[in-house]
């Protein structure tokens, strides 16, 4: 794994290895800057059953807390527990050594929606970052 | 649809934004959160403060002098702290009080001469107490200016802030420098402009404030040479907030506002005894008959894992009385956990285990002495 090109995105900004049998999901390398230097990691217990859309987790950053949404329906067979005592490692592989959870992906459940391949992701969060005019939304309006 | 008021930019906006600074807003100005391009994040840049040298841009503070014959007179009434304390070239850390003892701003003020003050007061506050210091009565008896134009300030801190601030100045000046006691200040020449210095700061650590006076150009330079010394990097406003915290420094119209007073928050220190006449004395003494019942600002660490943010809620853990709100909160990198803050509504002993509510989930947390961290270097002379 490792190369977001690889992956699925969804509006949540989580990323999934794949949409069937066992997947990886993480956080994209986007919404970690947004967030700012990660300080906690909550996450699921193994065996958890969730369905797409569920928070399976936080993220809490000096700035902030966020959910964290399933982007798959499946059961938990792994959480990354080495990140959680270690969670600014997180921003330095969000793609690779910074999955969150691993999940057997339920056959039959209901499917991921909105899930975007990497070229669809990037223009997602052009169109929708407030960073692009962060730095000038006080400009003064004549 | 009402739109805000712009916001204001010091004259370092353009350097920060070259520097990589992530902007956010703060108290009516754009001020660096932190610099993404530098250390990269507000964790490297506390510990940075506290191991190397940072230097922040604190412009948005306001300045106001006091001059003429009577201007000692005026002042000592206006703060509950012993003015004849302070000798000149000395800075006293105090506050403006009204009548019901309420803290109106927390303040430095510095002593030129005793017919000569300038004081240092939290940009959110500016307004509040120029019009507080032009309307007292007598108030006519001195020139009071708001002079925060004048100046754009620097605030240098850090164990090796000496070496950083010897960058910008001559054998002499930094001679002059090496001299300085903890809260004296002097004017010095950086470059060929006079400036003032003095040995004060918000980190908890060794530091200094420079008071640049001069143009935009130079202010530029300055800023850009002080980061040329070795281990010094620009430091944004989240570090700042973790560090004061963990030196157990209050923010204005955080943990206190005009309803609050000093016995509230831990800073009767700054009361004299012997004063027989200041503003919100009267409110003050009674406040101290009765001190079961007043709030009280006490100190905090979480054993939980979650951040405490302004305004959650504690309780006890087993009747889950209220005890209070959380007034600041923040991961502390020094003690590598989280703590804070919280105006507690009834006296709450020290190592006491309390609940605070973060996102409808009670997390443990201990009453513990502010401040949480002690520099040992700040208050000594300072040898390179």
């Amino acid at each position: 794994m490792s190369h977001p090109a690889d992956l699925l995105f969804s509006k949540e900004h989580e990323w999934t290895t794949g949409t069937t049998d066992e997947v990886s999901i993480g956080i994209s390398a986007f919404a970690l800057e947004q967030v700012g230097d990660v300080v906690y990691i909550e996450l699921p217990e193994v065996g958890d059953e969730l369905k797409a859309g569920d928070a399976f987790g936080t993220i809490e950053s000096t700035k902030t807390v966020s959910d964290l949404y399933m982007p798959v329906t499946g059961v938990i067979t792994a959480i990354n527990a080495e990140l959680q005592s270690a969670p600014d490692s997180l921003a330095e592989d969000p793609y690779g050594e910074g999955w969150l959870i691993k999940v057997h992906v339920l056959d039959g459940a209901d499917g991921p929606e909105d899930l975007m391949d990497y070229a669809e992701y990037a223009d997602f969060i052009n169109s929708n970052s407030p960073t692009a005019t962060d730095n000038n939304q006080d400009a003064p309006s004549s | 649809m009402t739109a805000s008021p712009p916001l204001n930019h010091t004259v370092f906006y353009h350097k920060h934004l070259s520097y990589g600074a992530q902007m956010m807003e703060f108290a009516g100005w754009q001020l660096p959160s932190f610099y993404r391009a530098r250390l990269g994040g507000a964790i490297k840049e506390h510990h940075q403060v506290r191991q190397h040298c940072g230097v922040f841009d604190v412009s948005h503070m306001a300045q106001i002098t006091l001059t003429g014959a009577q201007a000692s007179t005026y002042l000592d009434q206006l703060i509950p702290t012993e003015l004849a304390t302070l000798t000149d070239h000395y800075c006293l850390y105090t506050c403006l009080l009204n009548h019901h003892g309420g803290i109106i701003d927390d303040l430095i003020i510095y002593r030129f001469s005793h017919t000569n003050f300038m004081l240092c007061v939290n940009a959110s506050r500016r307004h509040a107490v120029m019009d507080w210091l032009t309307t007292q009565p007598q108030a006519n008896t001195c020139i009071i200016k708001d002079v925060s134009d004048h100046y754009s300030l620097l605030a240098i801190q850090g164990p090796k802030s000496l070496a950083t601030l010897k960058t910008v100045l001559t054998p002499q000046a930094f001679n002059q420098v090496t001299k300085l006691d903890f809260l004296e200040f002097t004017w010095i020449q950086v470059h060929h402009q006079q400036c003032l210095l003095s040995r004060t700061g918000y980190s908890g650590e060794l530091g200094y404030e420079l008071y640049l006076t001069g143009d935009q150009h130079f202010c530029e330079h300055v800023f850009d040479q002080l980061l040329t010394a070795p281990n010094t990097q620009p430091v944004g406003l989240s570090a700042r907030q973790s560090l004061r915290i963990e030196a157990g420094f209050l923010l204005y119209g955080t943990d206190m506002n005009h309803t609050t007073s000093p016995h509230h928050v831990g800073l009767s220190w700054l009361i004299s005894q012997t004063k027989s006449q200041f503003i919100g004395q009267q409110a003050l003494a009674t406040q101290v008959s009765s001190p079961a019942t007043q709030p009280y600002l006490g100190g905090f660490i979480m054993n939980d894992q979650g951040i405490p943010r302004t305004a959650m809620s504690a309780m006890l853990p087993d009747t889950q009385q209220p005890l209070g709100q959380v007034t600041s909160g923040a991961y502390l990198p020094t003690l590598n956990q989280a703590g804070g803050f919280i105006m507690l509504n009834q006296p709450v002993d020290i190592n006491t285990t309390i609940m605070i509510n973060m996102r409808s989930r009670p997390r443990k947390a201990t009453m513990v002495k502010r401040p949480f961290y002690l520099s040992k270097a700040r208050h000594k002379p300072q040898i390179i």
